[in-house]
């Protein structure tokens, strides 16, 4: 089976620390425990929003595997290539895409409440300082909708500080709020595709 | 509050779990539900990065006994405090 794993630069695991060999060679949970926890973590590419680091790695998948909501646990694993089109510059640009979906759920929310001028107003902020001021001046206008706005200015200052997976949770949490549950799923789906399009991820892969 | 329903975990839920955590006593579900928060949480991984640094300075103490008889020399302060200044 052929996944994805996230890992920090020099292809350390996130969690575990542990130093990833070179492409093609094959770490065995059973031989290497420093490797992760009872296998090897890795991700379908609908998972990927949720795990996001330094490096991302295409991995080839051995034996049987667990597969949990946001992550497939495998016996055996090894890296095959890393994605090269995923660097600081994409995440940033990821981030900022997620700000722009937060901003939209803001204004739906104003929309909703019936505030159309403000929800022009919102609509208006073309930078990412534009759409934190203005999200906040809202905020305090329209406090009906106030949490919606506090999302968006939220997920603007992540994307402004390079902090991308909390600027995805935060859009998929604004989605939520507007259309609950699969509101928040369709964010997350949303994510994961506009990270499979933007890597030319391999649709084949798990 | 835990958010049962995208099975997410809290910062609040995270400091009381980091010692869990840390010695791999969690259920692979709340593992990969506070891993999943550290991810996009970094206050709670600035958090756990200066738990570990706490732990691995403590060990780094080492377990040898402080010099002399403790016991002898708390028992000699008290006792000095007790009599108080002369």
């Amino acid at each position: 089976m052929i996944a994805y794993k996230f890992l920090r630069s020099g292809r350390l695991g996130p969690f575990s620390g542990f130093h990833w060999p070179d492409a093609g060679v094959w770490v065995r949970s059973g031989e290497d425990r420093a490797c992760g926890r009872a296998g090897i973590h890795a991700c379908r590419v609908r998972d990927l929003p949720w795990w996001l680091a330094d490096e991302l790695w295409e991995i080839e998948l051995e034996g049987e595997s667990d597969v949990y909501e946001h992550k497939i646990i495998a016996r055996a694993g090894r890296l095959r290539s890393r994605v090269e089109a995923w660097t600081t510059a994409c995440a940033d640009e990821y981030a900022e895409a997620c700000a722009w979906r937060a901003r939209e759920r803001a204004i739906e929310a104003l929309g909703r409440a019936g505030h159309e001028s403000a929800a022009v107003r919102l609509a208006a902020s073309g930078t990412l300082k534009e759409l934190r001021t203005m999200a906040g001046h809202l905020a305090d206008e329209r406090p009906d909708t106030r949490i919606s706005l506090l999302m968006a200015q939220d997920a603007a200052d992540c994307a402004r500080i390079h902090a991308a997976p909390t600027a995805a949770y935060i859009a998929a949490h604004a989605a939520r709020r507007i259309d609950g549950p699969p509101g928040y799923d369709a964010e997350r789906d949303w994510q994961s595709s506009w990270l499979a399009r933007r890597l030319r991820l391999d649709h084949g892969a798990a | 509050m835990r958010d049962e329903a995208l099975n997410e975990i809290t910062c609040r839920e995270f400091v009381e779990l980091v010692t869990e955590y840390f010695e791999g006593a969690l259920s692979a579900r709340t593992q990969n539900q506070v891993e999943e928060h550290l991810v996009m949480c970094r206050w709670c991984t600035t958090y756990a990065d200066q738990m570990r640094a706490t732990v691995a300075a403590l060990r780094a103490l080492g377990s040898d006994p402080p010099p002399g008889d403790p016991s002898a020399a708390v028992l000699a302060e008290l006792q000095r405090r007790r009599e108080g200044p002369r």
